[in-house]
């Protein structure tokens, strides 16, 4: 008894070294962003700020509309395509783990292969570019992520396991159809499921740099992540024709560099931090159901 | 019963209803449809891409119009020295994420499932999870801000406390394995955990019980009860993983060490190579790409089939196909 | 039996996709000949690209070029901005993947003119020159064009501007006026040290006096005394390695003893914003390349005083037409039309000016026929970029500049010295592009930390040369002096 009591300290030591390793970065983050740029200058970034001061934020805030603007993008992304493809991998999903449907074998064989091999990103690229004409829409950042067979498999596995055949034959017997028995039966009992898919693909598209850095050229289009990896070259871009230091009364003012690239970073990242935890009961319920192999 | 008659009967009636039973498959196969033409334009379509490799590339003629190539672009890219340290890389850094983040993983389960205390299990999960859910762009704001060589905190520790010499973080070479394979269990320890502590969570609490009764340690129980029944788990979650051994993240090898030429020696893998063959100008970089690209392919699909035999030979329970 | 069925299903499904795939290829319709003196009855989008920072108010540009080209040739223009970290790796892939669009800025160190244009991504020009781009091509200095061509071929306009390189300082006026510092006696990175180290000493603001990326640090200035190019030098008409000359070691030795004395910030490498933090008066000198009026163009907005010396003589090198150019993509559906809109924006100081300056009124407002005052934070300012696109001897000047800067353009082009080696073009077959491409991935990995600095060059050089020895330097310079020898023969004949 004594013994596990021992070893159940030495785990939350562990644990609490464990917690301060990772949320460290996040805050030494947040402190650079609230340095004055002089301090920054003098003594570096450190964990507390040796000279409190949101010049950062007034800076990257100072011509809000580059901000805005990506954020704007990013949540019409993130809303459209989490919705939509939340959609049509619950519809597959559901198909496949109906066992009277008959191109159930096919039909998972034909994601899961996509899962194993695929043509490479050169011929990916052409096919988006030459042939849907992706370049430069706001398409090309929701499109390609729409399907995507791990979740597909999860949420198989999950409507196999969740989903009682008693009800969608009941259902039947009442003379609903495929559709009606989908919305109206299954997917309350699948919310978990669907809550997860909705979820990993809301995060997918807040995060996603790949689809801008390939597609985007236009920077009315730049979403949140795109606009920081620029940000990292060349942050005057957001005071756009660097006309800031012109401006006679705040002449004297530095470019707070350091603290303007960490302050977007904060911006970027806040709404995320802020809302997972309230959503971390659904994925977990739903990755446990939907991973135990059915 | 009554469900096996009704097969039986669909199958005798199969030719004369044909017209009913499509009927009946219309709504759910309506349903698989939009996902059908996504997959095909975004995963089928590219699929011709194999037929890069073989081509010497000029688009200007037409992927069809331009000459075949045979194999010159896979010599061409063996022949280089490139291709080595790529594959030792991609392999090395997956094959550590792979095995050090199953046993990572179960091991982080395990506590937190022992842990006395289930709140405060629970607030230690949810903080080990978020870093998850940042994206590779912030991770790397995240990591200039301790390797600045200016203003960095670990040079900064290192002047202050330790006396020494700043060290140049973005042209030494030698650190980078450790700084990148630390930055993804950071990033992904977490998140690999859950899986594990839902499955040790699924474990019947009884088991534990007996084994107490007959006398079992803490460790006991952990090595005869909750390792063999996370097996199948782990097999899969590896059988998943070795499929990415030649691929890989893409982000953690290009954005967080900001794309420095001095590193590359270390940070370059497949799908870096590939991204950086395909923005660079010269007659022979498409040709590297699609070689790679088909490397890539072809290897990753051949580990997943191998993997997913071996396991099956082993035991047929744990396979994923 | 069933696994046969999945099969052949999969089949089906790749060939599908293969027969669709097919179609995206070969889109080049015909070139359809327009009469020079009519305005074409069917309107054409032209996607152009340049190397600028993007600009908000970029529409109304458009706009007011739609107005004033719909009765001239009837296009509409799309200008799209990249900046220059962006450029080459996008426009790279724009090409790799034949993207469609219709015009864009390329150079012979930017988006790699040469390979490009051989590999077909251009429109060759030389049928236009006495037609479509008839009045531009009257407009150039002799030779210039020739010195443009790939294996005899144009396949981009050079932008006439200045045809020369010269490097000179950089640097605070007022502070050197402070110190009485003549910057013009300063003929090199090792006679500015004792400078800097009372900077260093006396100006806290200044926590480095002096600041370089990759192509401005001490290296550079050696390089450009030499004829040096891409892969060797020649100033005795001998190719050599560069790297393992005495020169090379000279300069990384003085950017690492600047770096180890605190004279240059030690992130170089991943801070590259040198001209904003100059902007903001951290740095008190910087070495660039300049033309007359070269420091208005760069500080226009600064509140701090700058000033320019020559430090090199200027000199037409190798990147005399090839150093800033349009070029018409082959992938253009129309580039007889894209074409005409070259021509107009090389001849029509209108068009020009709209592009650099914007809308008058809104942009910029005029002070005399050709000075303007441009309007802060109006949303567009292109005039620093003015060296990518059309003739610069149209542009309307800024009141901060001097108002005889397009003489001295014009001066600085008939004074400089004409080197014999800017037509020279390495052929190259497939080996030796291969080993090229090697070399310059070592190269990649161990010059730019050299050259700003980062490393000690008495353990590394040794070590870069032994790399590139390694993947077959002694061979290519061998190649290369062949080549060089017969190009010299020609040159004589």
């Amino acid at each position: 008894m004594l013994a596990e009591k021992k070893s159940n300290l030495i785990l939350n030591i562990i644990f609490a070294i464990m917690f301060v390793v990772t949320v460290f970065p996040i805050l030494l983050t947040i402190s650079i962003s609230l340095t004055d740029s002089r301090a920054i200058m003098d003594h570096g970034y450190s964990i507390w700020p040796e000279t409190f001061s949101t010049e950062a934020y007034r800076y990257i805030f100072k011509t809000p509309e580059t901000i805005l603007r990506a954020y704007a993008v990013t949540i019409f992304v993130t809303v459209v395509g989490a919705t939509l493809s939340t959609l049509i991998i619950s519809l597959y999903s559901y198909a496949l783990s109906r066992k009277d449907f008959k191109g159930r074998k096919v039909l998972t064989f034909y994601v899961f292969i996509t899962m194993l091999f695929n043509g490479g990103t050169v011929a990916w690229y052409i096919v988006c570019t030459s042939l849907y004409h992706l370049s430069n829409t706001v398409w090309s950042m929701i499109l390609p992520y729409l399907m995507n067979t791990w979740y597909i498999i999860i949420m198989r596995t999950f409507f196999q396991t969740s989903v009682p055949v008693s009800i969608i034959e009941s259902g039947k017997l009442d003379g609903a159809g495929e559709w009606r028995i989908f919305f109206e039966l299954v997917i309350p009992i699948a919310v978990p499921g669907i809550a997860t898919i909705a979820l990993f693909q809301t995060l997918n598209y807040w995060n996603d740099w790949w689809l801008p850095i390939m597609f985007i050229v236009k920077p009315e289009l730049y979403n949140l992540q795109f606009l920081l990896q620029r940000m990292m070259q060349n942050i005057q871009q957001l005071n756009e024709n660097a006309k800031y230091m012109a401006n006679a009364s705040e002449q004297l003012m530095n470019v707070p560099t350091d603290g303007a690239r960490m302050a977007l970073c904060i911006v970027a990242m806040g709404p995320i931090l802020i809302v997972y935890p309230f959503f971390q009961k659904y994925f977990i319920q739903g990755l446990t159901i939907g991973s135990i192999k059915g | 019963m009554r469900v096996k008659s009704k097969t039986k009967q669909t199958v005798i009636k199969n030719k004369r209803i044909s017209a009913e039973k499509i009927k009946s498959q219309l709504p759910l196969f309506m349903m698989t449809l939009p996902g059908i033409i996504i997959t095909f334009m975004f995963a089928y379509m590219p699929m011709f891409g194999i037929i890069l490799a073989f081509k010497k590339i000029n688009l200007r003629q037409g992927i069809f119009g331009s000459d075949w190539y045979g194999l010159k672009n896979f010599s061409y890219l063996f022949k280089s020295n490139d291709a080595y340290i790529m594959i030792r890389n991609t392999i090395c850094y997956n094959l550590t994420f792979i095995v050090v983040g199953a046993v990572l993983g179960v091991a982080l389960a395990i506590g937190l499932s022992i842990l006395r205390n289930k709140r405060t299990s629970k607030v230690f999960q949810t903080v080990f999870i978020m870093p998850h859910f940042l994206s590779m762009i912030i991770v790397s704001y995240l990591v200039l801000a301790f390797l600045n060589m200016e203003n960095g905190f670990l040079n900064r520790v290192i002047t202050m406390v330790f006396g020494g010499d700043p060290v140049n973080w973005y042209v030494e070479p030698k650190w980078w394995p450790f700084i990148l394979i630390f930055v993804n269990f950071w990033k992904e320890m977490g998140f690999g955990s859950i899986i594990y502590l839902s499955a040790i969570s699924g474990i019947d609490m009884q088991l534990y019980e007996a084994a107490s009764i007959d006398g079992a340690s803490g460790w006991q129980k952990i090595w005869h009860i909750t390792l063999p029944m996370l097996k199948t788990i782990v097999c899969i979650q590896i059988i998943l993983g070795v499929g990415s051994l030649f691929g890989g993240d893409f982000g953690l090898f290009y954005q967080v060490p900001m794309d420095s030429g001095a590193l590359s020696e270390v940070t370059t893998t497949i799908p870096v190579y590939v991204y950086k063959n395909i923005t660079a100008g010269g007659p022979r970089a498409l040709g590297l790409a699609s070689a790679t690209s088909f490397i890539q392919s072809v290897t990753g699909c051949a580990l997943v089939i191998f993997a997913n035999a071996v396991v099956r030979k082993l035991d047929s329970d744990s396979s994923l196909f | 039996m069933k696994m046969k069925k999945w099969l052949s299903f999969l089949l089906a499904a790749v060939l599908a996709a293969l027969c669709l795939a097919g179609c995206g290829g070969n889109q080049n319709s015909a070139v359809v000949e327009e009469d020079m003196n009519q305005c074409p009855e069917d309107s054409y989008e032209i996607n152009w690209y340049l190397m600028a920072e993007p600009q908000s108010d970029v529409h109304s540009i458009e706009a007011a070029l739609n107005d004033y080209l719909k009765d001239k040739i009837n296009v509409t223009v799309k200008i799209n901005c990249l900046s220059s970290a962006q450029y080459g790796q996008k426009m790279n892939t724009m090409i790799n993947a034949n993207e469609y669009f219709d015009l864009c800025f390329a150079a012979r160190w930017m988006l790699d003119y040469v390979n490009n244009a051989r590999a077909g991504a251009f429109v060759a020009l030389d049928d236009y020159l006495d037609s479509y781009l008839k009045d531009t091509a009257a407009g150039y200095n002799e030779g210039i064009l020739d010195c443009s061509r790939v294996d005899g071929t144009l396949y981009a306009l050079p932008v006439n501007k200045e045809m020369a390189t010269q490097y000179g300082w950089i640097y605070r006026k007022d502070i050197a006026d402070k110190y009485n510092i003549d910057m013009s006696q300063y003929k090199s990175f090792e006679d500015l040290e004792p400078v800097l180290a009372m900077i260093k000493e006396n100006e806290p603001e200044m926590n480095y006096p002096i600041d370089w990326s990759i192509d401005t640090a001490p290296f550079t200035l050696y390089q450009s005394e030499n004829f040096i190019f891409k892969d060797g030098t020649y100033p005795d008409d001998t190719v050599m390695n560069i790297f393992g000359t005495p020169e090379f070691k000279q300069a990384c030795e003085t950017a690492r003893d600047f770096y180890e004395k605190g004279y240059v910030r030690s992130d170089v490498l991943t801070a590259t914003d040198q001209l904003q933090r100059m902007k903001e008066g951290k740095t008190f000198v910087m070495l660039q390349p300049i033309k007359p009026g070269k420091v208005q163009e760069l500080f226009k907005d600064s509140t701090y005083q700058f000033a320019q010396t020559g430090v090199t003589q200027p000199m037409i090198d190798y990147l005399a037409g090839t150093g800033s150019m349009q070029a018409i993509s082959a992938t253009s559906k129309n580039p007889v039309r894209v074409a005409r809109f070259l021509n107009i924006l090389n001849t029509d100081p209108y068009v020009k000016n709209l592009v650099i300056h914007g809308i008058e009124g809104k942009h910029y407002t005029k002070i005399d026929e050709k000075t303007v005052e441009p309007i802060e934070n109006s949303g567009y300012d292109l005039y620093a970029d003015s060296w990518t696109i059309g003739n610069v001897f149209l542009d309307y000047l800024t009141t901060a500049e001097e108002p005889d800067k397009l003489e001295q353009l014009k001066q600085f082009n008939a004074e400089a010295k004409d080197s014999r080696v800017n037509k020279f073009l390495l052929e190259a077959n497939d080996d030796v592009e291969q080993r090229q491409a090697e070399i310059s991935n070592v190269i990649d990995k161990y010059k730019k930390q050299l050259v700003v600095g980062a490393v000690d060059p008495e353990t590394t050089i040794p070590e870069f040369l032994e790399q590139l020895d390694v993947v077959g330097v002694q061979e290519q310079i061998q190649y290369n002096q062949e080549q060089y020898d017969a190009y010299l023969k020609t040159l004589e004949q």
